[in-house]
Formats: structure tokens, C-alpha cells, sequence
């Protein structure tokens, strides 16, 4: 695949093991900068393992054991100099349940500026927070009640919100694992749409069992199974003339 | 409807629209050189049926990796089907309109009675491209009402040119008959305006598939 985009994230001979079990094999991929890369694949093929060793959260399980390298503009996430804690502040999550906190509306998007110290309370952190809003388009439906709780709201504004929450905190990369799976049609293309002006300003890797979602969204689409990446290239190559033949009967739905 | 596909939509249409455009254009000078009686303006004709085609292998390969990101469920999936089908459909007017010119400018001597000729070939290629005209300008209609007014005056079209096209059959048989020596080419003539005819038919086929698209049914090959 001959790509003139610039790697954001550049994974080489990624291997990860739950104890004893091998989980990724040696995954070795280019994810691009200001692009929409899916990660698709039966479930337990490895896609949202593989998601989560791109921002460390697979830290927080002691069985995980990881080689191999996810470098980010030129440093191995991985090295021991790294803080997975300023890793996880340029890498967002955006989780298949919507999960605020259970705090107001304006509180959830200003908790982690203020406690990273990115912004003091008042016209600064108003600021951040109106503009964080915006750019997750739901600034029209919520600024009459900025105080009233998260969890007030529908779970597609909730979803919403945790992307308004995750931008917020300034990331150069979001990572969304299922983003819609919990969410009705309309919701779903919201954050969908949502998705395609957030990638003018980051760089998105999202997990989906919605294949059509893939389709419509990622500009590059990653085929894992059994843990390995089987293929991975454009979504128009991967979704019209794939070269794997496994590619090929997951998306026609021959199996998995 | 996320913007990339609302952008492959109206680029299918903007595309099928423009080739459609480039038929309708040269079908114009070949009536401008019947009515001035000088088949010198046919040179300046430029249809290309390799670059329609093309372009048509474009338009379908736009539309083959539409249906396969953006999965178009029912009014939106007969579109694509439509206008795949309609790209072939203009490939094959403009084959049809290509023939017809080249035919006609070769076979247009004057040993021919050409009051005679041009008496109903002028309408059947003004018929055949208004066919051809309503049926392009039906790409920009979304009004379901609209359609069904153009197709039905696309219908009209398209009979006219069949009941003229048999008016010059009979004249050009007649002349073909006093003229023994000359019947080749009032033969090649006829089969000439032939493709007029099927212009208009073909016409009337982008027409029915328009309106498959919008108003929904059954498809049928017309």
C-alpha cells in the first residue's frame, strides 16, 4: 500500500500476552495523521486489545505483558522515561457506554483541564468548555443548562459529551472503542458526522462491530483475526476489491 | 446522509449530466447543419465515444464504491442502480448520435432528392434531442411530479420521432424505387436516421429509470 500521509502512530512487531495467552501477534501498522482508521474483526480477534496498548491502558491489567513498539511523532510510548498518564492525555478514549461523570454538564468537560492545570477556573475554563462543546456538536442542545447533570442527558448527548470531555483536554489522538454500539440510528449518525469534522483536527482510531460503519467513516481499515492483522488498506480497497480471501467472507458475513 | 456520500450522489448526477450534456450539444450542430443544408458543420462535431466511455467506467466505479461504503437502502439504493444503468444507456445514445452524423454526412450527396430527405429528418432529429434533453434534465429534478410531467413529454417525444422516422422510411422506400441506381444510398440514409430513432428510445429508457429511482416499483428494461 503506497500512502503519502503522515504517520501519527507507527506500530512495529507488536506482540501482547493475557499471561499465558498470546493475544497480538506481532502487529506491525501504520496509522495516519488527520485520517479515520477502523479496527474490525470477529469478536476476541484482538481489536480493542490492540486499541488500548495505543494509549497503555492494557497497563492496568498485571497479567498483560507487551514488546514490540508504538512510536508516537518519534517516541516509543513504551520506553520506561514515558508517564502513560501524559500518554493517555495525548491519546483520548471514547468508550461504547457513554460514562460522565456524575457531575454537571460543565464539570465534566472542565474536570481534566483543571486537574492537568491546562486552565484556571473562570473566563479561560468558560472558554474551553463552550469550545469543546462546539466541536463535539452538542453546544445548541446543552448551553441553557450547563449545571444540570451529565447524566440528565439522552445517551447519544452523553456520548457526545465524553467526546466533548476527551477534546478537552487537547489530545492529538482519539481513540473510540464502539462508539455508537449503544446508540439508536439517529444518535449514531450524529456522532458519525461528528467523527468525519473531528478527523480535520485529529487523528481517530475507532473499534466498531458495524461494518457499514466502517464503511461510511474510516479512511483506512484494519482487518484483525486471531489476533493478527490480516489486512489492512484504504476502506474503499479493503470494502471493494480486498486481497485476503478471510477479508473477504467477514465482510460478506461468510463468517464470524 | 454524511457528506461523503452526499457528495458521491451529486457527483454521479454532475457527471452523468455533463456527458449527457456533450450528446445533446452535437446532436444541436447536426441540426443547425440540416437546416442550413451544409453538412461541412458536422466537422465540427467532437463526440468522443472512447472518452464518454471512459467517463462512464468512471461514473461506475464511483457508484460501485458508493454501494459498497454507503450501503443506500430503497430510495436511495434504486438510484444507484438508475444511473448505473443509465451510464450505459448514454454511452449508447452517444454511439447512436456518433453513427448517425458520420452516416449521414457520408451518404448526404447530391444526387439525392434532398428536399425530400430533409423534409421529416429535420423534426426526427429535433424530436430525438428533445428527447434526449428532457430526459438529461430529469438528473436535476427531485419533485416527484415534475419527473413524471418530463417523462411523459419524453414519451411523446420519443413516439414522435417512431411516426416520423416511419414517414421517411416510406418516402426514402419511394425514392429508392424511382431511383434503382440510387438505393444504396438512400438505404445507408435511412439507416442513418434508424439511429435517431434509437436515440429517442434510449432517451426514453434514462427517463423510466429516473423515475424508477424516485418514485419506486418494479425495474424495467424499456
Amino acid at each position: 500500500m503506497s500512502n503519502k500521509n503522515s504517520i501519527k502512530i507507527d506500530v512495529n512487531e507488536l506482540n501482547l500476552w493475557y499471561g499465558e495467552h498470546h493475544a497480538l501477534h506481532n502487529i506491525t501498522v501504520p496509522l495516519y495523521e488527520n485520517k479515520i482508521t477502523a479496527l474490525i474483526g470477529p469478536s476476541g480477534c484482538g481489536k480493542s486489545t490492540f486499541l488500548r496498548c495505543l494509549n497503555r491502558m492494557n497497563d492496568l491489567i498485571s497479567s498483560v505483558k507487551i514488546d514490540g513498539s508504538v512510536v508516537i511523532d518519534k517516541k516509543n510510548i513504551y520506553d520506561k522515561d514515558v508517564d502513560e498518564v501524559s500518554v493517555r492525555k495525548r491519546v483520548g478514549m471514547v468508550f461504547q457506554q457513554p460514562n460522565p461523570f456524575p457531575k454537571s454538564i460543565y464539570d465534566n468537560v472542565s474536570y481534566a483541564p483543571l486537574k492537568h492545570g491546562q486552565v484556571k477556573k473562570g473566563k479561560d475554563c468558560n472558554e474551553l468548555v463552550e469550545r469543546s462543546l462546539v466541536d463535539a456538536g452538542l453546544w445548541d442542545e446543552v448551553k441553557d443548562k450547563l449545571n444540570e447533570p451529565g447524566t440528565s442527558l439522552s445517551g447519544g448527548q452523553q456520548q457526545r459529551l465524553c467526546i466533548a470531555r476527551t477534546i478537552a483536554v487537547k489530545p492529538e489522538i482519539i481513540l473510540m472503542d464502539e462508539p455508537t454500539s449503544a446508540l439508536d440510528p439517529i444518535s449514531t449518525e450524529k456522532i458519525e458526522a461528528l467523527m468525519l469534522e473531528l478527523k480535520k483536527k485529529y487523528s481517530i482510531i475507532t473499534v466498531t462491530h458495524n461494518m457499514q460503519q466502517a464503511a461510511r467513516v474510516a479512511d483506512y481499515t484494519a482487518f484483525f483475526h486471531l489476533g493478527k492483522l490480516i489486512e489492512y488498506d484504504e476502506t474503499e480497497v479493503i470494502f471493494v476489491n480486498p486481497s485476503n480471501k478471510k477479508t473477504e467472507d467477514y465482510i460478506t458475513g461468510r463468517f464470524g | 446522509m454524511l457528506k461523503p456520500y452526499e457528495e458521491n450522489i451529486n457527483k454521479i448526477k454532475s457527471e452523468v449530466y455533463e456527458i449527457g450534456q456533450s450528446v445533446i450539444q452535437s446532436n444541436k450542430i447536426a441540426l443547425s447543419a440540416l437546416k442550413e443544408n451544409d453538412m461541412s458543420m458536422m466537422k465540427d462535431i467532437s463526440l468522443s465515444i472512447s472518452k464518454i466511455s471512459d467517463k462512464s467506467n468512471e461514473i461506475d466505479n464511483l457508484i460501485v464504491k458508493t454501494l459498497a461504503l454507503y450501503s443506500p437502502e430503497a430510495k436511495d439504493l434504486r438510484l444507484m442502480v438508475a444511473y448505473l444503468k443509465i451510464t450505459n444507456e448514454v454511452v449508447r445514445v452517444a454511439a447512436n448520435a456518433r453513427l448517425f452524423s458520420k452516416q449521414f454526412k457520408k451518404s448526404f450527396t447530391n444526387d439525392l432528392n434532398k428536399k425530400d430527405i430533409l423534409e421529416y429528418t429535420i423534426p426526427l432529429l429535433k424530436s430525438a434531442n428533445e428527447a434526449l434533453i428532457l430526459a438529461v434534465e430529469m438528473t436535476k429534478i427531485d419533485d416527484e411530479a415534475t419527473l413524471e410531467q418530463h417523462y411523459h413529454k419524453v414519451c411523446v417525444e420519443e413516439d414522435k420521432t417512431d411516426d416520423l422516422y416511419a414517414m421517411v422510411s416510406k418516402n426514402l422506400l419511394k425514392l429508392m424505387t424511382k431511383k434503382q441506381e440510387l438505393s444504396k444510398d438512400y438505404f445507408e440514409i435511412m439507416s442513418s436516421l434508424r439511429r435517431l430513432e434509437k436515440v429517442a428510445d434510449r432517451a426514453a429508457s434514462i427517463a423510466n429509470l429516473l423515475l424508477f429511482a424516485e418514485v419506486g416499483g418494479e425495474l424495467e428494461q424499456s
